[in-house]
Order: C-alpha cells, then sequence, then structure tokens
C-alpha cells in the first residue's frame, strides 16, 4: 500500500483551497468575467453551491463504502477493468491540470514580470519546487499546505484591503449582468473550479475518518467559494465590466493599480509571492493526486518511483500549447467547462450503479 | 550518493548559466518621469521623454556628505524628443543615442498635446498604450495647451531637486486645492471605454507671465473665486512656467471642451472627489468685503434618478461644510441666527457654479463627466438592458436639478469679532 | 572496447537514475495512546532494562559489561577473536591473592610506563597485604591520605577485626567516606579508577572496595556565556557532568525524576546522562534516546556536539534538531514538558530532545517577562529569522529583476548609489556577505584582545573604505549589516549557522529568477522542513502538523493560560495545570476588603 501518512482537517482544507482558489490568480478568471460581466461574484457562488451539491453526492457514495478509497471504490462498483479505467481517467485529469496550471503560471509571469525568459527555464524551477514538494510524500504536500495557507490569506487580504480606495459601488451596476439566466448558466458549467474537493475522496484513508473527510471537503468548498467570490467581488468593483474583462491577469492589474501617496504604491510584489507560491502548491498537490491515482490502480507501493517521469509528462504537456490566446482560450476554459463531468459525474454514476447494483461496502472493522 | 549528489549539484549548477534572462542592473535602465505626445512632423507621433539624470554623487566624493550642499547638475531632466510611429519603436529608435534602456514603470506623466488630443489621432494612442505592461495605470493623464515637448522642457524641479517626487506632488496637489482632476491613467482608461460617464483629464499649460499686468493696465475681475482661469493663464510670475489648472474635458474619442478652475472644483463636488479648498465670496451684507472659507466635503453627493418620464431626471445634492478664513467685515457671522445668512450666499454662489457647469456640459460639450450614468445604471438589472438604453444619447436632455447644502462647522481663531472702528474711534 | 566503456558508463548513469526502493526504519511516535495501528520503536537493541532506578552513583552494572576498556592492541587482538564480548584468557573474577591482583592491575594500568596511576601498597592494619590504586589528579589527594591511607593503616581500628574478608569490615568500621562500594570484576575496578575512585584491594578477598574520592580541578558555576537574560536565573552548566545534574537537580526536586547513565567513547569512557520524569516523559521518547545512546560506537565523544552528531535524526539537514542550551532552568523547564535531557561529560550544555523549530527562536527570557513582552520578543526575533535569510536574496530580486516594485525615489537612489560600483549587484552582495563572514569568523578566532582591533578594522574596510572605493554601493552596506543583526538575534547558534548557509541559497536563487526563484525556493525549504522528524517528533510541530492547542508557539499567551504539555512530544501526562491556575480569581477576598 502507498504509505500517505495522516492528514488532520485544517491540512485537508488547504489542500483543496490551494487547489480551488488558486485559479482565481489566473488568466482563466477573465473568461468569468467576460462571460458574467459585473456578476462574477454571484457567478461563482452558483458555481460553489452546485459544487456544494455534487460533492453532498461523493459523501453518499463513499459513505456506502466505508474505509475505502474512491480507486477501491469504483474498482469495487464497475469491476476491475472499468474501475481502472475511470480512475485512471481522472488521474489523467489530475495530470492535465497540473499541466495546464504550470503553464498558465508560466505565461503570466511572462507576461508581468519575466518578458525575456524562456518558458522552459521557468518551467524547470517551477517543477524543482514540485519535485521536492511530492519527494517527501502526501503528509509533506498537506503540510507545505498548512504552513502557506495563511501567508497566502493574509497576502490576498492585504491585497482586498489596500484596493479600497479603487472600490466603485457604481462598477457592480447593472447588478445582475447579463441576466439571471447567464448567471445559472455560466455557473453550473464552471462548477468544476471547485470540484477539487473529490480529490479528498482519493485520500480519505489518511483522513481519519469520514466525518472529517465531509466536513474538510465542505468547509473547503465554502472557503474557495469564498475567496473567489471576494476576487471578483473587488475586481468587479475596481474595474468597469467592460475593462474588466480586457486584463489577462485580473487580480494582478488590480494590484498594479494600488497606490497610496509616493511610497506606499507597486504592490505586485506581495502578489508575485502569493502567485508564485500558489501556483507552485497548486501545481504540485493536483500532481500528488495524479501520482497517488496511478499508484493505487496499479498497487505501486512507493509513489516515488513515479515523480521523475510523471513530471517530464507535466513538462511536456505544459509546453504543448503554443501561445497565450490557445491557453486562455481553449485548453483551460475547455478543462473549466467539462471539468465538472469528471469531478462529478464519474461519482454520480458510481453512486448511480452501486445503488442499481445494490453494491455496499464492508462494513468497517469487519 | 555521492554520485547522486555530485549529477544534482551539476544541474543545479546549469541553473544559473542557464537563468538570468531578465536580470538587469538598476543602474542600466534609464527611468523615464513623464512620456510627452505630439502629432508628430516626419511621422506619425512626436515623442518626447523625460529622464531623471544618474548623476553620481557618491562616487567621486566618497561617502555622501548626508545630504550636503548638492551642486551636482542633477535638476536638469534630460529629454529626448524624436519622431516616430508609435511610443514603442520611438523608445528603440531613442536607444540610439542613449545608452539605457528605457523603462516606463516609474513614469509619473503622461501629456498630450492639445492638438493631438483633439484629434482622432487620441483615441488611437490611447487604445494603443494600455497593453504595454511598463505603462502603469497610476501615472496621471495630461493634456497640455501647446506642445507637450515645449511643456516637457519646462518640467523642471526648483524646490528639492529630485523629479519623480516633484511629478507625484505636482498632481497631488487635486487634493489641496480641487483645482485639478485627480485623473490618473486607470480612472480615464475606465471612463474613456465607458457606457456611464465620458473621461476627464487635467489640463496644463505654460505661462508667458504676461497675464501679471503693470500697473494701471489692468481692471480688477468681479468674479471671486479665483479660479477663473485656465491652465497659462494664471496672473503671476516666477521661475516655473509650467501650470496645472482645470480640466481637459472628453468625449468617448476625442477632447472637446476645457473647464477653468472654478468648474474643476463644481465638477469634483458633483463626482463626489472634492476633497478641500479655499473660497473668496462677497460678504452678503457687506458686498465690499469679502468672505474666506475653506470648504470640505460633507458627506458624498446625494443623486437620485427618475427614469419614469421621456427623459431622465436627475436630483444631486451636493453636501459640503467649511470653516471661516477671514471675514473682512467683522460681522458677527458666528452667531446662530447670522450664520445662515452667510451659509445662503454660499449655498447660492456653489449652486450658480454648479448649475452652469451641468448647462455647460449638457449643451456645449453633450458629454456626461459627473459620472451621473453610473447611478442611472443603478435603475437597470442587467448590462443588455442598460446599453440599450444609451444613456450617453439621453444625457443632453436630462433634467437635472441640484441643490447644495453647506454648515459652517468652525470659525477659526475668533468667535467674535469686535467691529471695526471709524477714524474717530467709534465702532462702525 | 570503447563502446564497451561507453556502455558501463550508461550502465552507470542509467544506474543513477534508475529508481531503487529506499528502505524506511524511521522512528515515529505514535499519535494516540490507544492507537491500534501504532507502529513500535524498533526492537531495543541494548538489554537496558527500562526499570532502571535513579542512581546518582556512577556506573550501571549491565552498561559496564559491554563498554570495557581495551588498549588498542587488545582491541585488535579481541577483535580477531571475532566480537569483543569475548573475554580472552585474563580472568574476570578478582582474585583472593592480593599480588596476583597487584600483577594485574599493573599490567592493565601498563606500570611502570604510565607515571599517572599510582599504586600504594601496604599493610592493612598492620597484618593484612593490601594496595589502594587510583590516579593522580583524578582522585583527591586529601582524601586519600586523611581519610583512607590514615585510617586503614592504624592498628587501632582494627581491634574488633574477627578475621574474614577485611573488605567488609573496613566498609563498615574503618572508612569515613561517603561512598564505598563492593566490585567482583577487574574491569569494573578500572573503570572505576579512571573516573577517580579510590580502590582498594585486600589479601584473602575476592573482590575490591572502591571509594569515592573523586576531586578534580574543575571551573566554578558561571554566568551563562551564549544565552544571557535580564530576569531570571545567571547560573550556567558547567564541564562538570555531576555539577550539572546537581543543578537540574536543584531545581526540579522530584522524586520522579530519573537520571540515567552511559558510558559512551569506546576508548575515552566519556559519560553522558539522561534525565527526565518519570510519569511525565513518553517512554517510548526515552527508550528511544536509550537505543540510540547505547548503539554508539566509537572511539571518542568531546561533548554535546559530537553527541548530537551522533543521535540526531536527518545529518544531511541545515537546521539542527536538538536543542541545545547552557542553562539550567532551560533544561528543567524542558524536563517538566515531558522531553529528554542529555547531559555531557566535557561541555557545559545540555542537549533537549525532542525539539522543533519553535524552540530555537524561543529563549528563556520569553517565559520570565510577562507575556506581552515576551510575545513581542518573539514576533522579533521570527522577523530577524527571515531578514537574516531572505534580505539579501530579496534585495538583488527587488533590484535586478523588478525595479518597478520598487517606490520611484528608493529605485533611483539605489541605481544612483551603484553608477560607479564596477560588479553586479549579486557579485556586490556575495563579496559583502563573503567579507561579514570573514570578520565574523575572524573575531571569533582572534586572541581578545585584538578582538576590538578587528572589529574597528572591519567597520572600517566594511563601511568607508568600501564605499569610497566604489566597490560597493552604501545601501548594500546598509543591507548586509541588518542582516548582520538579524542573523545575531536568532537565539540559537545552530540554527543562526544553518541560516547563514541557506542565505545564499536564497541570493543565488534571488539572482538567477527573481521573486520567483525566492518562492519556489521558499516552498522546497518549507517541504523539507516539515517533513523532519526530530525523534518521531515532526519539526515544525506544534503548528505544521496541528497537534493541540498549545498557547506557547510564536504568541506566548499567559503563563496561568499554558495549562497543557506541549502535545506533539506525547507526554504521559498532558496537564500542566488546572483550568483554573490562580486559585484566588475564584474566592473573594475577605469582608471588609471587598469593593
Amino acid at each position: 500500500m502507498l504509505r500517505e501518512g495522516k492528514i488532520g482537517v485544517f491540512e485537508a482544507i488547504s489542500v483543496i483551497t490551494f487547489m480551488s482558489a488558486t485559479k482565481v490568480l489566473y488568466s482563466s478568471s477573465r473568461a468569468l468575467v467576460e462571460a458574467s460581466g459585473t456578476s462574477g461574484w454571484l457567478t461563482t457562488i452558483v458555481s460553489g453551491v452546485t459544487a456544494l451539491a455534487g460533492f453532498y453526492f461523493i459523501i453518499l457514495l463513499m459513505s456506502r463504502f466505508p474505509g475505502q478509497e474512491l480507486v477501491s471504490v469504483f474498482e469495487t462498483v464497475f469491476g476491475r477493468f472499468a474501475g481502472i479505467i475511470f480512475s485512471l481517467l481522472m488521474s489523467v485529469f489530475f495530470l492535465l491540470n497540473s499541466a495546464m496550471f504550470a503553464r498558465e503560471f508560466i505565461e503570466a509571469v511572462k507576461v508581468y514580470a519575466y518578458p525575456l525568459s524562456p518558458p522552459s527555464f521557468l518551467l524547470v524551477i517551477f517543477i524543482l519546487a514540485i519535485i521536492t514538494v511530492l519527494y517527501f510524500g502526501f503528509e509533506c504536500v498537506a503540510r507545505t499546505a498548512a504552513l502557506f495557507a495563511w501567508p497566502m490569506l493574509a497576502g490576498l487580504a492585504v491585497i482586498v484591503i489596500l484596493a479600497v480606495p479603487l472600490y466603485e459601488m457604481s462598477n457592480l451596476y447593472p447588478v445582475l449582468g447579463h441576466g439571471p439566466a447567464c448567471i445559472i448558466k455560466t455557473g453550473l458549467l464552471r462548477s468544476s473550479v471547485y470540484g477539487d474537493a473529490l480529490a479528498l475522496a482519493v485520500v480519505i484513508n489518511s483522513l481519519q475518518g469520514s466525518e472529517h473527510f465531509k466536513k474538510s471537503g465542505v468547509t473547503a468548498i465554502i472557503l474557495s467559494t469564498a475567496i473567489i467570490a471576494t476576487g471578483f467581488l473587488i475586481y468587479n468593483l475596481s474595474f468597469p465590466y467592460y475593462i474588466a474583462s480586457e486584463s489577462t491577469i485580473p487580480v494582478y492589474a488590480l494590484t498594479r493599480s494600488i497606490e497610496y501617496g509616493r511610497f506606499f504604491q507597486r504592490f505586485e510584489a506581495i502578489f508575485l509571492f502569493v502567485w508564485s507560491i500558489s501556483g507552485i502548491l497548486a501545481s504540485a498537490i493536483n500532481l500528488y493526486f495524479a501520482l497517488s491515482t496511478y499508484s493505487k490502480v496499479f498497487r505501486i507501493d512507493d509513489h516515488r518511483a513515479l515523480i521523475l517521469p510523471q513530471t517530464v509528462i507535466i513538462f511536456s504537456v505544459s509546453l504543448i500549447p503554443l501561445d497565450i490566446s490557445s491557453i486562455a482560450y481553449e485548453h483551460v476554459n475547455h478543462i473549466r467547462q467539462y471539468g465538472s463531468a469528471i469531478y462529478f459525474g464519474i461519482p454520480l454514476l458510481a453512486l448511480l450503479v452501486a445503488v442499481i447494483r445494490g453494491i455496499r461496502g464492508e462494513q468497517a472493522g469487519a | 550518493m555521492r554520485k547522486k549528489t555530485a549529477l544534482l549539484s551539476l544541474l543545479l549548477l546549469l541553473l544559473p548559466a542557464a537563468g538570468c534572462y531578465d536580470r538587469r542592473e538598476p543602474d542600466e535602465i534609464a527611468y523615464v518621469v513623464a512620456i510627452g505626445l505630439d502629432k508628430g512632423v516626419t511621422d506619425r507621433l512626436r515623442l518626447s521623454l523625460q529622464i531623471v539624470r544618474m548623476a553620481d554623487e557618491s562616487g567621486a566624493r566618497g561617502m555622501p556628505g548626508g545630504g550636503g550642499q548638492d551642486t551636482s547638475p542633477g535638476d536638469e531632466p534630460i529629454i529626448v524628443t524624436l519622431d516616430c510611429p508609435s511610443l514603442f519603436t520611438g523608445m528603440n529608435m531613442a536607444n540610439s543615442s542613449i545608452s539605457r534602456k528605457f523603462n516606463l514603470m516609474h513614469a509619473k506623466l503622461i501629456i498630450f498635446s492639445e492638438e493631438l488630443a483633439r484629434s482622432d489621432d487620441f483615441e488611437k494612442q490611447i487604445s494603443g498604450l494600455m497593453r504595454y505592461i511598463e505603462i502603469r495605470r497610476i501615472m496621471h493623464i495630461l493634456v497640455t495647451r501647446g506642445k507637450a515637448e515645449d511643456f516637457i522642457r519646462e518640467n523642471k524641479t526648483l524646490i528639492g531637486k529630485n523629479p519623480p517626487k516633484t511629478m507625484q506632488m505636482l498632481t497631488d496637489s487635486s487634493a489641496l486645492t480641487g483645482m485639478i482632476p485627480d485623473a490618473n491613467l486607470f480612472n480615464f482608461y475606465n471612463d474613456f471605454k465607458s457606457t456611464f460617464q465620458r473621461p476627464i483629464a487635467i489640463l496644463a499649460g505654460l505661462n508667458t507671465f504676461e497675464n501679471l499686468k503693470n500697473p494701471g493696465r489692468g481692471e480688477i475681475q468681479e468674479s471671486t473665486s479665483g479660479g477663473n482661469y485656465l491652465a497659462g493663464e494664471l496672473p503671476r510670475k516666477g521661475y516655473l512656467k509650467r501650470e496645472l489648472l482645470g480640466t481637459a474635458v472628453f468625449n468617448g474619442t476625442e477632447m472637446i471642451g476645457e473647464l477653468n478652475g472654478t468648474e474643476t472644483r463644481a465638477l469634483a463636488m458633483i463626482r463626489g472627489e472634492f476633497k478641500r479648498g479655499f473660497y473668496t465670496i462677497k460678504d452678503p451684507l457687506k458686498p465690499d468685503y469679502l468672505v474666506s472659507l475653506e470648504v470640505f466635503p460633507a458627506r458624498k453627493p446625494y443623486v437620485k434618478v427618475d427614469l419614469r418620464g421621456e427623459t431622465p431626471e436627475i436630483f444631486v445634492k451636493i453636501r459640503l461644510e467649511g470653516d471661516l478664513l477671514a471675514v473682512q467685515s467683522a460681522e458677527n457671522y458666528e452667531k446662530p441666527d447670522m450664520k445662515p445668512v452667510l451659509e445662503q450666499a454660499f449655498e447660492s454662489e456653489i449652486k450658480s457654479q454648479v448649475d452652469s457647469l451641468v448647462a455647460k456640459c449638457q449643451k456645449e460639450f453633450k458629454s456626461d463627466i459627473f459620472g451621473l450614468g453610473r447611478s442611472v445604471a443603478s435603475k437597470f438589472l442587467t448590462i443588455e438592458d442598460w446599453e440599450r438604453y444609451r444613456w450617453h444619447e439621453k444625457f443632453p436632455g436630462a433634467t437635472v436639478n441640484t441643490e447644495v447644502d453647506f454648515i459652517i462647522r468652525r470659525t477659526g481663531l475668533i468667535l467674535k469679532p469686535s467691529p471695526l472702528v471709524t477714524d474717530g474711534g467709534v465702532h462702525k | 572496447m570503447s563502446g564497451q566503456k561507453r556502455q558501463s558508463l550508461l550502465g552507470k548513469l542509467i544506474s543513477l537514475l534508475t529508481y531503487k526502493p529506499v528502505s524506511r526504519s524511521e522512528f515515529v511516535l505514535p499519535e494516540l495512546e490507544n492507537e491500534n495501528s501504532r507502529r513500535a520503536a524498533p526492537e531495543d537493541k541494548s538489554n537496558l532494562s527500562y526499570e532502571s532506578e535513579d542512581s546518582g552513583n556512577s556506573g550501571k552494572e549491565k552498561d559496564t559489561a559491554t563498554k570495557k576498556p581495551v588498549r588498542a592492541s587488545k582491541w585488535n587482538r579481541v577483535k580477531g577473536e571475532k566480537g569483543h564480548g569475548d573475554k580472552g584468557s585474563r580472568p574476570q573474577e578478582i582474585s583472593p591473592d592480593v599480588d596476583v591482583n597487584l600483577e594485574i592491575i599493573k599490567d592493565e594500568f601498563n606500570i611502570p610506563t604510565n607515571i599517572d596511576v599510582i599504586i600504594r601498597e601496604f599493610k592493612l592494619a598492620g597484618m593484612v597485604d593490601a594496595f589502594i590504586v587510583f590516579i593522580d589528579g583524578m582522585a583527591d589527594r586529601g582524601v586519600v591520605n586523611d581519610f583512607i591511607l590514615r585510617q586503614l593503616m592504624n592498628p587501632g581500628q582494627f581491634e574488633n577485626y574477627k578475621g574474614g574478608c577485611v573488605l567488609e569490615y573496613v566498609t563498615g568500621n574503618v572508612l569515613s567516606v561517603n561512598q564505598a562500594k563492593k566490585l567482583k570484576k577487574y574491569e569494573e575496578a578500572i573503570t572505576q579508577i579512571l573516573m577517580g575512585v579510590t580502590v582498594l584491594f585486600a589479601d584473602r578477598c575476592d573482590s575490591c572496595l572502591a571509594i569515592e574520592t573523586r576531586g578534580y580541578e574543575k571551573r566554578g558555576i558561571e554566568k551563562p556565556a551564549t544565552e544571557a537574560v535580564v530576569r531570571g536565573s545567571q547560573e550556567a552548566f558547567t564541564e562538570n557532568l555531576k555539577t550539572s545534574v546537581t543543578q537540574i537537580r536543584r531545581i526540579i526536586r522530584n522524586k520522579d525524576l530519573v537520571h540515567e547513565f552511559f558510558l559512551i567513547g569506546k576508548q575515552d569512557n566519556s559519560m553522558a546522562s539522561i534525565l527526565y520524569i518519570k510519569g511525565i516523559a513518553n517512554p517510548d521518547v526515552v527508550k528511544e534516546v536509550k537505543r540510540r545512546l547505547a548503539s554508539i560506537e566509537t572511539d571518542f565523544i568531546a561533548g554535546d556536539g559530537m553527541l548530537e552528531q551522533f543521535i540526531e535524526d536527518h545529518p544531511w539537514m541545515l537546521v539542527p534538531q536538538v536543542l541545545t542550551t547552557e542553562r539550567p532552568d532551560r533544561t528543567a523547564a524542558n524536563i517538566l514538558d515531558g522531553k529528554v535531557a542529555i547531559l555531557t561529560e566535557g561541555t557545559p550544555f545540555a542537549i533537549i530532545v525532542p525539539a522543533n523549530f519553535f524552540a530555537f527562536i524561543q529563549t528563556p527570557e520569553d517565559a520570565y517577562l510577562r507575556w506581552q513582552y515576551g510575545t513581542v520578543l518573539r514576533f522579533l526575533r521570527i522577523s530577524a529569522f527571515f531578514i537574516a535569510l531572505l534580505l539579501p536574496g530579496i534585495y538583488i530580486a527587488l533590484t535586478n529583476y523588478h525595479p518597478e516594485m520598487l517606490p520611484t525615489d528608493l529605485a533611483i537612489a539605489i541605481s544612483k548609489s551603484r553608477e560607479a560600483v564596477p560588479f553586479p549587484s549579486i557579485v556586490e552582495v556575495l563579496l559583502m556577505e563573503t567579507s561579514f563572514e570573514l570578520i565574523r569568523e575572524a573575531g571569533i578566532r582572534v586572541p581578545g584582545l585584538i578582538g576590538t582591533t578587528l572589529g574597528i578594522i572591519g567597520a572600517l574596510i566594511l563601511g568607508q573604505a568600501a564605499v569610497a572605493a566604489n566597490i560597493v554601493s552604501p545601501i548594500l552596506i546598509i543591507i548586509v549589516a541588518v542582516t548582520g543583526l538579524g542573523n545575531f538575534a536568532i537565539p540559537n547558534y545552530s540554527l543562526a549557522f544553518g541560516v547563514r548557509i541557506l542565505r545564499f541559497f536564497f541570493i543565488i536563487l534571488g539572482g538567477i529568477a527573481g521573486f520567483f526563484g525566492i518562492s519556489a525556493g521558499l516552498v522546497m525549504l518549507v517541504a523539507r522542513a516539515v517533513s523532519i522528524k526530530s525523534f518521531g517528533v515532526p519539526f515544525m510541530a506544534p503548528a505544521w502538523p496541528r497537534a493541540g492547542r498549545s498557547p506557547d508557539i510564536l504568541t506566548r499567551y499567559p503563563v496561568w493560560y499554558q495549562e497543557q504539555r506541549p502535545d506533539p512530544i506525547s507526554p504521559v501526562n498532558k496537564k500542566r495545570q488546572p483550568g483554573i491556575s490562580r486559585g484566588w480569581v475564584k474566592g473573594k477576598p475577605p469582608e471588609g476588603k471587598r469593593e
């Protein structure tokens, strides 16, 4: 068995929040602003609520099979072969997420701070950090996330507070953006943003008990929703909707515009740290779940054997998109829009099959 | 183990060799503090860049003498002017003479000449600027009467020798006097593409010192608010020709007019950006005397919108408060029953200023630079509805009612002045 | 042939890259007492009985049995005979014939070549052949002369002697020395002699008598040199182990304070003691400490610095994993928290395990001051830690990669000050940091009298001259100086050293990739820091992972608020004080004195 150690609720929340909330710092949030106009924050709350509903089904599924993690649940429900297919699909999806995080980050950082550095050089540093985090196992991943959780939150809070003079209530008008139908449709489509809570089901045995699983999953979704909604809210408050949909990285554009007199301006330094660290962590966590799922499917004892090959894959996958446009308009957009099918669709399917075929897990302790 | 360590350290050693792409020493950079844009003669654009002089003070004299007498030529700005197709190409062209890489990140001012601002090219220039990483939206936007190049040549430091500080403090005076708007690129660009309102910029100019007439050549103006001038017209003399006063008004594409200092204050009051300012009005009881007041906003202006009628009806209430600075007539305006007299006089003065400004914007400029559209927008639920309403077309016909509310809070060092005396020593 | 060679080279390369499973035999501390799936600590290697009692006197029998000192020649011989458990041909038990004993002792101590060991032959009470052995300088001559020889040679003392082994009688009636113990074996006797005990052999006895005469020159108790405090105890440990143990006993007057004793160096017989409180300290931790100490096989251990390296979990890490202190009060406080203190002969320091990161940035002063002051001090120290670690790296990153993030005036000031400097900033920083480290190192090594001179020279070189010669910019001097100050404010010497080395890592990262590089470095550093353990306790506990609610990590809450012992080390008895430890807040002032 893969030895993953034990993590607490706070660590689990940090892990999932890093996976979910980091997305607000990247270019994909621009697409949401474009789609929803002034109501980005409302839309993302709709997504959050949808994700909570989706997560409820995951909880139902997992509580049917106490003591089993997602991969073995799939194998129990769908049978060994189909279960492997579904689990691998998830593994690949985590991997893809990780790669896209890496590339999105690299592109953004190239635009805003390192125009001359080749992406591969930045990617090498990025991946070195990922390898270090992954090498020491899941406990290390979780603790690193937990350690950085407060500084990152504090960094975001500083940005939120410093940007207060830029806020203009009237930028939120008209309140409903492109209309309630659009809010709900976009919100449902992009609920995958918060789908990462599913990952907890992969490592459910590290979370001491299903009670912790529920608690940390739900809290993480709510927390991420709060962070992302705040991000959109302050962004919508500062920029009118037609300008808001222009910026490559909305929150960065906001940070650059903060100014308090002659000395207190140019706060991107804070942002750059928040940005890099959460980018690295989000990518590392996604990659870890890819590794973990893969190891569990093939009964691999030590995930470290896979780190090097997987990071090589990440490296090459993330360099596939040619330009930032194809990343922003196509790849990431597709992941966000169709991700819910993987995050919520497969578990829902598993639940349905389990209910129809009447499969239940063995009672705990038996 | 040892081999692995060796391999790893070799890889790590390769990293620095491969890295450092974006590294640039701070002393290899030419910091641009002001960008001037004119209509070009041999090309589309005439670009002027004002650069901070890196005259090294520490080098020759060893330890800098703790800010002692500074006789280095650091006050004379370096200015590069050239004709070029765009700002970016222009910087490369300028590098043929200037050895360091230009960096616009620390630019404080971007200056358009009035000629350029009033032409079709202005729109192209603005939207061409915003994409570039080095253009920070916290820089202030100026429109100068005359040429931007000339303005930059006169853009000198006087009290201190620190150009960036001077540039920054220059625009900070908006909070001090209200005579110029606080127009940075962030706000300008937000309004430039706006469906809510129209953008404004700071009006600048060069004063030739000719308005300060010799005795016997001019006459005393009837108006007393002190701001009825445009930039470059102030009756003054001394050192710097540079002058920032008033507002440049734009419609969606180009500059369409100017507001003087007084109008700029009225504008700021409606926009809710007014910070403070000294006002001088005629004494309501003794018109020969003047009363000076320092005025602050009491609260944000209250705006009410009614869209039921044919044309939108807008009600604006400006709420101000102030301190007495000077009462030449020594009237006892501090008394509770006398205070309203002064307050009402001031209210009607401000109301007339505001009303005439609104009328000017509706009739002459046909531009909502007040941001009234933002309040109108709150009546709509979706962007589609709002954009269908076409506020910019509705604004000139809108009914705008204003009301000014003013209260004197404090009276300075004197709470009850004794009356002036006549020649005979009797109180008037 | 070359192809073959290349293939082998390729094979080597491949073997470098291929994955080899790592065997994990890390000691972990189980989280909960009654957890089923606890991984037990690996089997105890030595036969150390767990219930060993407090032994203020020297030497556990079972220890010395495996720690027999042997001469190098004999060592080799014994090794040749496979395992030094084999005792060879020499008799082990003490012979009843005093002449045989004399021969053996002389042989063991290489007499007469060895002039330190003094053998004094005499007649006990004028009738029994006897001799005493002691080492000159280790034993107190006064005691030997006045209380051993004088009494033993006085026939008057033996009036009631009825025959039999004379040693029984001597112990009971003659000697007026506080400790005297019968020993049966030569090697025990030899060990005792080496420690300064005087051993008496008498004819017709198959044992010998170890008489406590230890009394060598030692330093008095002085003020702490590296952990000075304004308020609180002003005494430090000394090199003498017994004194140090006594100092702790003087603070913790508790019958459950257990002192166990180990001989560690195979050649120098250096001593180490462990102290813990039975009933508070986690027995698993104590067992692990004993296991590690007992397993050490080396020639020579000179004090805690070397011992630390033998017992720490991660020798490759830059941060220390055991806490070293020279203060008895701090040691005592940690023992009372459920930790184990290890004291060694020869250095005035105690090692405290398990240790975590937060212990390294705390000082005893924090606890002695009122909590508000203590908390402020801790935050100051944390910022010092980050300044010492990151400031030069951030300076490089800001100036070289992100000049737009500096306030304009500052950016221009830096640029101006660098105008005439010929080096790139990273070379400049490395140059200054290196010279700073040089001055520091030189300052420690130079004789005291020259020290102040060196300080002036250093300040001159670093400050005036370097700037005047345009070697460095004045702003950089400030950066380096503040960094140095930050480093000195880190209370733990080992941690400060780790930070000094890590700083260069961050300078290089800042130099190759700016803030992004530093961020990546921070992630790497944190990932490593949260994954290491000190004696089964995670290094960053109790914050990461979270363990209990300890009100004494960064903010030091009031002492009466700290009701629990630190949770991550799983003390047996977690409760330090009741919920209301200030009983008077519950009660009422006497009648008439109430408001």
